[in-house]
């Protein structure tokens, strides 16, 4: 028994330095995990429409809930918006006016005209904004 | 009915990681046994129905969820809060009752209905399980069937909260207590800050 | 002076021992030449190397551990906040986070987000956390491999030879020479456990890891959250509160490492590790005089009244330093108690060591250069 302690114990340093070197096969196991995908709470969720047109893009996250099972009343859907865009946007069964260019990003009510305090941030790829539902 | 033991059984875990803290805290802190830990979760529960029964009550009265107002949640926050700061260093007697005189039977049964209160005040909450169950027993046709809706909710969360009391078993009882009597702590003050922000200022 | 149970005796001896170590480190620090781009690169890396590697030659040539131990992991937490901060001032212009990181879950992932979302992770599948899963710097994959896999080989060994963090906390704790407040209460050491158990569940309530967001101490040495209203300015005051208190103010006044012992819930977490590991400390009683200097020398409360080292031992190696008898020992699981005990401490010292130049050690590095160039 002693010297299968003694053997195990003299591989750990072995196994210690595997775990660094072999670092990347290891990612790409982890990776293929079930829970491996950031909660779409967090994420912003997948994207399930995109609106086209010659130089913008608008793609609309589907709508997430805070909470680990229950749809909350707390939830969102999340906007990439990418280019130059100004008109009307389907949001589940709510409609805004969205206007946004590389400077800013307004979004407003479309029934009262009043611009929405929304979370957004501009990116690299564009604006990332969050509509409160 | 059927809607709301679903609801409770598809939520339950939603409110073991909500009230489990609660209820791990009393048990650790204050028992000796397995049985009395259940007895300890008998009673939490115990206060938790009365307050799904009151709220299924004004649920179906206001026909709808006014009652959440910010207020109100941030009270009972705060309320359990305090008795969870308190639970680390009150001792809580066996449910066993001893003494005739009435002074006794008071000092007996006093701390006998604190777990029971803190079930109460801990399970009116805005939280997503109360607020599904809620929306079903709100288009209840009657004040019982929103009542019957909520107590099958009830059992349907509680589900969950069946192995708790299997922590008491665990060998290094002086460990438990001291763990129970830190988590009561700081369940309080996070439930005390919670409801102090919930209030409309 | 020379701990006359675990020093080998010799210069050489020691320094044929701490061959190997000097092969690991500078296998492991080069990350494939990829280091030696420049001069500075090139005499950063020196330095990095001669510095663990003389650590480690001291650590057997005078026989004792957690002294030398103790220099090497105060240097690397120090030193990785440096380059972790420059680094953040470098692509972000500042040490704060805003929306858009957390957004874009562009958010290094720490081991201590580990205790929060294995809850979430097993109920709904998800990781309750703004990072990446493959990709920069402490992506969440590669971070939770480390933590596990590095937990199996140490048990709570982390902590004390991993922990980027424990440093400070270590270094706070050994600046005054004699404790102001002797006696600690070692019924604080369950304090951790308490956190572990509520953060775990209240992150799971929420969906959000509740420590990182509220307390921890430590992003006031790393990253915290941009002030920008009540909220944030109150989770600064919190997180510089905690700091000051935990990570400076009392470990000064009782030498212990008070906000490992008893608030870190990743302590907590890694210390059922310790059930796994082959490697522990543990008291030999044919030897054990019963004179208590373990309980009073262990800066994690880890030894109860009956001189045995309890579930929360981080290995630091303080105790068998401070054992006037030599009654404490690292020992091998399986083993017989009492014999090949400087064997079973350099069998452990090999694997800790290891975490401590790889995972840290590139920081390290990294912040050498910095100075130089």
């Amino acid at each position: 028994m002693k010297y299968i302690s003694y053997t195990f114990a003299s591989l750990m340093t072995l196994a210690m330095m595997l775990i660094f070197i072999n670092m990347g096969c290891w990612m790409q196991m982890a990776s293929a995990l079930p829970f491996m995908k950031v909660d779409p709470w967090i994420s912003g969720g997948e994207v399930t429409d995109s609106i086209v047109g010659d130089n913008y893009r608008i793609r609309i996250h589907e709508a997430v809930y805070q909470g680990l099972f229950v749809e909350d009343r707390n939830g969102y859907i999340q906007l990439d918006v990418n280019g130059c865009y100004e008109g009307e946007v389907e949001l589940g069964s709510s409609s805004y006016l969205l206007n946004a260019d590389e400077e800013q990003l307004v979004l407003s009510d479309s029934e009262s005209g009043a611009a929405m305090d929304v979370k957004k941030c501009h990116t690299s790829g564009g604006w990332v904004v969050r509509v409160g539902i | 009915m059927i809607e709301g033991l679903l609801i409770g059984l598809s939520v339950g875990a939603s409110c073991l990681a909500s009230c489990g803290p609660l209820v791990i805290s009393v048990i650790m802190k204050n028992t000796p046994t397995t049985f009395g830990a259940y007895a300890y979760l008998g009673k939490f529960l115990s206060g938790r129905l009365l307050a799904y029964i009151i709220i299924a009550f004004m649920v179906s009265m206001a026909h709808g969820t006014e009652w959440q107002t910010r207020n109100f949640v941030g009270a009972t926050n705060l309320i359990a809060g305090l008795m969870m700061i308190a639970n680390a260093f009150i001792k809580l007697p066996s449910y066993c009752v001893k003494g005739r005189s009435f002074k006794s039977l008071v000092r007996q049964y006093a701390p006998q209905v604190y777990v029971p209160t803190l079930g109460f005040f801990s399970a009116i909450n805005a939280c997503p399980p109360i607020i599904a169950a809620a929306s079903s027993a709100a288009v209840a046709e009657s004040a019982v069937e929103a009542i019957m809706t909520f107590i099958m909710f009830f059992i349907g969360s509680s589900v969950y909260m069946l192995p708790l009391p299997l922590i008491s078993a665990a060998r290094d009882k002086e460990a438990l207590q001291s763990i129970g009597k830190f988590a009561s702590v700081i369940v309080g003050i996070v439930m005390v800050a919670k409801g102090l922000l919930g209030f409309d200022y | 002076m020379k701990n006359k149970l675990y020093s080998t005796g010799s210069i050489w001896k020691s320094i044929l021992l701490t061959l190997p170590m000097l092969f690991i480190s500078m296998l492991m620090l080069s990350r494939g030449g990829a280091v030696l781009t420049s001069q500075a690169e090139s005499l950063a890396y020196l330095i990095t190397v001669l510095f663990y590697c003389s650590m480690f030659f001291m650590m057997l040539y005078k026989g004792a551990t957690d002294k030398w131990r103790a220099i090497a992991f105060i240097v690397s937490a120090v030193l990785f906040s440096v380059s972790f901060m420059h680094n953040l001032v470098d692509l972000r212009g500042s040490v704060t986070y805003s929306d858009e990181e957390t957004m874009m879950c562009e958010i290094p992932f720490c081991h201590i987000v580990t205790t929060m979302v294995l809850i979430p992770a097993a109920i709904k599948q998800t990781i309750i956390f703004p990072g990446s899963i493959m990709s920069g710097f402490a992506s969440i994959s590669s971070m939770l491999i480390i933590v596990f896999g590095s937990s199996v080989i140490l048990g709570r060994g982390f902590c004390s030879w991993g922990c980027f963090y424990g440093g400070w906390d270590d270094g706070f704790s050994r600046t005054a020479r004699k404790p102001f407040i002797k006696a600690v209460n070692s019924a604080y050491r369950w304090f951790a456990f308490a956190m572990l158990i509520v953060m775990a569940l209240w992150s799971a309530a929420t969906i959000m890891p509740q420590y990182c967001n509220w307390l921890c101490p430590f992003k006031l040495v790393t990253e915290r959250d941009a002030i920008v209203d009540i909220e944030s300015l109150m989770k600064n005051i919190v997180m510089f509160s905690l700091f000051v208190a935990l990570v400076v103010v009392l470990p000064v006044l009782t030498k212990k490492r008070i906000q490992c012992a008893t608030f870190c819930p990743m302590g907590a977490f890694e210390s059922l590790f310790n059930k796994l590991s082959l490697f522990q400390v543990k008291n030999n009683e044919s030897k054990c005089i019963g004179c208590g200097k373990c309980q009073k020398a262990c800066p994690l409360l880890a030894i109860g009244k009956d001189n045995k080292p309890l579930i929360n031992c981080a290995k630091c190696g303080k105790c068998v330093d401070e054992c006037p008898t030599g009654a404490m020992q690292f020992h091998i699981k399986g083993t017989p108690m009492g014999s090949k005990i400087t064997t079973a401490r350099l069998l452990f010292l090999y694997p800790a060591y290891t975490l401590m130049v790889t995972l840290i050690g590139g920081s390290v590095l990294e912040a050498i250069r910095l100075g130089l160039s």
